[in-house]
């Protein structure tokens, strides 16, 4: 696990989720798809996290995990003290309070059929926040202020909006309770070029201003560098290398990081890194590979990899990575 | 009307509109495409970049006389070379005569590979199919081929991967076999519409390493449409941003990265932030693109660009100007004077005077 | 809902209903005759005082005509209001719920769907009697399960949408989620399906008259008319003709609306 100086806001510990997979005509359980496979790290106050990963590396599915949005198959995780996994319905909605959760497709995470002023009201409303109508209004405003859209907006149908003012009115709902943590899962991929960089100015200012901590994912590293505090690298469940952001990207220590790192195009010649090209595609995550999942893949790979999953060790302070060798990066 | 290019060029676009009928009364067509120009020599790599919306997918599938529907019209010409050495304008072709070109002369792959492949068949059988219509094999032969082409474009385990259904394997793989049945018949020129924007970086570098590897192979022409502008940077000799419908800046992408001249340009590269870039703040760019059925009165873009000028920008249309040096092309009316103040590095913060 | 109202077939659909329901309420206004009354000029082809010619008893057949409206849209309307009244109930609980209440709802709705409605309508009327009452609830009873069948079908689309997970993700509960996101977006397909029910309603109402089955003597009712103009046909054709037509007219309408609400 990565301590950090202050009591951490969120701690997740050994966290696992396993899909069934069920064949035949009587869905008899033949396997399980290893979609998170053992994931601890800690978030701090204020602090943001990149989870970054490509497909099928599970990290959408921890951020949801860690709402219990999905429901984890084992593991711990605290939340300002409390036991997330031990809460009831009420204590889950009340966790909802504190922690909240931006969708990546803007068009699917509004009810078309609702006017703004609902969709933003709408977690007012069920946490039963406001006590009269009035309050409401008055904090949607506030809300929508605070996401750079006019109060005219109010009376809009989803429909008329576009991408980015709707990722705007998505933001303004996950703030709505003023929670202290954000999951933000991939908001900018769904958004054209340039609107990607004001949402991206958006949340770099309001998670200053209102000291929010924030699980960023992203398949977008050097956004992920841009936002992030610290950056945890996953790949088939299980995290590969977690450090402070910019000794990630810039003096990667485990050869995922390094290849994943490489693999960005970069318009400087003197800033391109020498490219290592992965063979093949993700291996498979119902039966990974014994030992390292990664050694399937790695430039560096030894015989020895594929005897013991290599824990993640201190190799800097905050810095750990999950790789036996010491000797390429 | 058939002609010869003089020079080595693949491909001469002149004055390109593409307009498309509202289908609602009363409203003119909306024009997507204004009066683009370019061309594309043998063996080069020229990329269009630009926002959805600007009219670079649609000036790539006009480039294959591909626009959807009745309701568009194509004016201007668009000459292509043909293997015998002829041209041939694709505008105005008929549909067999198109049909003889693509694939042919010309080829396509687009962002989703999934859209493009038959679910029902096999990916061997595919490749078979392509190959079938544009070439003169025997069955064994074309096997064989397909085969080649599959392994060439690094396909681990090609003889699994032809008996394979598209469903059976990942974006990555469909993709380059995409670009196995784009290159199977040898064209002069491949067009790639944002080909790698749906898959992962990973993927994305080992796909532009072989497409790269394999233009050098065979000299084949590329137009890559994307709207990553290092991507750009990493792929194409030449660069051409679009913005509302029209060309705003061309040239050698060093140039254009070194010392962008459109504001446009300039505004887009500091907008994004880059990997190891420790000092820059992003400046996004202000408001959203136009509407093609509403575009502002002069220059398009003087609505978010930070060094409009009252009375100018708002009024005139800047045309199509080219360099001294003949190599680039910028629409701006300012870009002469604002290139006296040093801002070749968008990673400076301040503001030029 | 503006726009579907600008749609050529709505609006033909509308105004054959709206003419058929100004009728049957303006029935005592316009008929010009009792229907019920009988007298001795029976079965008089047509003519400037009975327009359409009398019936067997000496009815005025356009009277009873104009009246018969009136029964076949009340068990029309009033069978699909039953339906909807049980089935978007039970389709939205199915549907968002899950498990083994939706298995269960699940197996009755597709007995029901299963059985031919015809003969089920016939079955239990022919049993408890056919009063407009009973007519309304054996045909409301028909018809429910389409109509959850329907409801539960885009329940079960909605609840895995990304909207009802951010609801979720707020801290909604099932019932708050059902109503504000599953209902609305559900609403119009219902609206269609409501529509359509009315139609087979009043055709299955007057296919049961025309069995015997219908609104009891003397009440005019067009599925009874067709079927005592039967024997006459060659006489006077219009008294099994208009009636008909009648009916074909409004399940027309109802059915015109009802595909393209969609």
């Amino acid at each position: 696990m990565t301590p950090t100086s202050t009591q951490p806001l969120i701690s997740v510990s050994h966290l696992r989720k396993l899909y069934d997979i069920r064949r035949g005509l009587f869905s008899k359980l033949v396997g399980h798809v290893h979609a998170v496979n053992d994931v601890s790290f800690d978030i701090a106050p204020g602090e943001t996290l990149g989870l970054a990963g490509e497909s099928g590396s599970g990290k959408t599915t921890i951020g949801r995990s860690v709402l219990r949005l999905i429901e984890p198959t084992d593991g711990a995780i605290r939340f300002d003290g409390k036991d997330v996994m031990a809460l009831n319905a009420a204590g889950l909605r009340d966790y909802r309070k504190s922690a909240q959760i931006i969708f990546q497709d803007p068009f699917a995470s509004i009810n078309p059929r609702m006017k703004i002023r609902d969709v933003i009201a709408e977690p007012l409303r069920v946490q039963k926040i406001h006590a009269t109508e009035r309050d409401v209004d008055r904090r949607v405003s506030e809300l929508l202020d605070l996401v750079s859209l006019s109060d005219d907006y109010k009376d809009r149908s989803p429909t008329a909006l576009s991408g980015g003012q709707r990722q705007r009115v998505v933001i303004a709902r996950a703030l709505a309770v003023n929670p202290k943590f954000i999951v933000a899962d991939e908001p900018i991929s769904a958004l054209d070029v340039s609107i990607q960089a004001q949402i991206v100015s958006l949340l770099d200012e309001l998670k200053q201003r209102l000291g929010l901590a924030m699980l960023f994912i992203s398949h977008d590293l050097a956004v992920m560098e841009y936002l992030s505090d610290r950056i945890a690298v996953v790949y088939l469940g299980q995290i590969m290398e977690i450090g402070p952001a910019r000794a990630i990207t810039q003096t990667p220590k485990h050869p995922y990081t390094e290849a994943l790192i490489s693999a960005v195009p970069d318009d400087r010649p003197d800033m391109r890194r020498k490219r290592v090209v992965l063979q093949g595609d993700v291996a498979d995550p119902v039966s990974p590979p014994s030992g390292c999942v990664f050694r399937t893949r790695c430039i560096y790979a030894k015989p020895e990899c594929a005897q013991q999953r290599p824990v993640l060790r201190e190799i800097a302070p905050l810095h750990f990575k999950a790789c036996i060798r010491d000797d390429v990066l | 009307m058939t002609t010869t290019f003089e020079d080595s060029r693949v491909l001469s676009v002149e004055h390109l509109s593409v307009s498309f009928d509202t289908g609602k009364r009363n409203t003119p067509p909306v024009t997507v495409v204004r009066d683009v120009s370019f061309s594309i020599g043998k063996g080069e790599i020229v990329a269009i970049v630009g926002e959805s919306g600007c009219g670079k997918s649609t000036t790539g599938l006009a480039l294959l006389g591909l626009n959807p529907g009745s309701n568009a019209s194509v004016k201007g010409s668009i000459n292509l070379a043909k293997k015998g050495g002829q041209t041939v304008d694709i505008v105005g072709l008929r549909e067999r005569e198109l049909r003889r070109v693509r694939g042919n002369d010309v080829a396509m792959i687009f962002q989703e590979p999934m859209s493009s492949l038959n679910p029902l068949y096999t990916i061997g059988a595919q490749i078979e199919e392509a190959l079938s219509v544009h070439r003169r094999m025997s069955s064994k032969e074309r096997a064989a081929e397909a085969l080649r082409l599959v392994s060439m474009l690094g396909i681990p385990s090609p003889a699994k991967c032809l008996n394979s259904y598209p469903h059976q394997l990942s974006g990555g793989m469909r993709q380059r076999v995409m670009i196995a049945i784009a290159l199977s018949c040898h064209p002069g020129l491949l067009i790639a519409d944002e080909p790698t924007t749906a898959l992962d970086v990973t993927v994305q570098a080992q796909i532009v390493e072989r497409m790269k590897q394999l233009q050098q192979e065979t000299q084949m022409a590329i137009l890559f449409v994307t709207h990553d502008l290092s991507l750009v940077a990493e792929i194409a000799n030449r660069a051409l941003v679009m913005y509302a419908g029209q060309i705003v800046e061309a040239g050698p992408v060093s140039d254009l990265f070194n010392q962008p001249l459109m504001p446009y340009t300039q505004a887009l590269m500091r907008s994004r932030p880059r990997l190891g870039d420790v000092r820059h703040r992003i400046k996004p760019i202000p408001g959203g693109a136009p509407n093609p059925a509403a575009l502002p009165a002069g220059c398009t873009f003087h609505k978010r660009c930070e060094h409009a000028v009252a009375g100018r920008c708002d009024t005139q249309v800047p045309s199509l100007e080219t360099t001294d040096d003949g190599l680039r092309q910028v629409r701006c009316l300012r870009w002469r004077e604002l290139r006296q103040v040093p801002q070749c590095a968008p990673v400076l913060q301040g503001q030029p005077s | 809902m503006r726009e579907i109202l600008m749609r050529p077939k709505v609006q033909i659909g509308a105004f054959i209903l709206l003419v058929m329901i100004a009728i049957s309420l303006c029935a005592p206004l316009i008929a010009p005759h009792d229907p019920t009354a009988s007298s001795v000029m029976f079965l008089a082809p047509p003519g400037a005082d009975n327009l359409l010619g009398t019936d067997e008893l000496g009815r005025d057949i356009l009277s009873r005509l104009i009246y018969g409206g009136q029964s076949s849209l009340i068990v029309g309307i009033g069978a699909a209001v039953m339906a909807a009244i049980i089935g978007i109930p039970v389709g939205l609980v199915a549907g968002y719920l899950g498990g083994r209440v939706d298995l269960f709802a699940t197996q009755i709705i597709d007995i029901f769907i299963a059985l031919p409605g015809l003969i089920l309508a016939l079955i239990i009327t022919a049993m408890v009697g056919p009063t407009l009452f009973n007519l309304v609830l054996v045909l409301g009873f028909v018809s429910w399960p389409r109509i959850a069948r329907l409801v539960r079908g885009q329940t079960l689309a909605l609840r895995e949408s990304v909207f009802v997970e951010a609801s979720k993700a707020v801290g909604a509960r099932a019932d708050w989620i059902m109503l504000k996101h599953v209902w609305p977006n559900t609403m119009r397909i219902v609206a269609a399906q409501f529509a359509l029910t009315v139609a087979y309603s009043i055709f299955t109402s007057a296919s049961l008259s025309f069995l015997g089955l219908g609104m009891p003597p003397p009440t005019p009712d067009w599925g009874a008319m067709v079927r005592s103009g039967f024997d006459y046909l060659a006489m006077n054709p219009g008294m099994s003709l208009a009636p008909g037509a009648a009916v074909a007219a409004t399940v027309f309408g109802f059915y015109l609306i009802g595909t393209s609400i969609k």
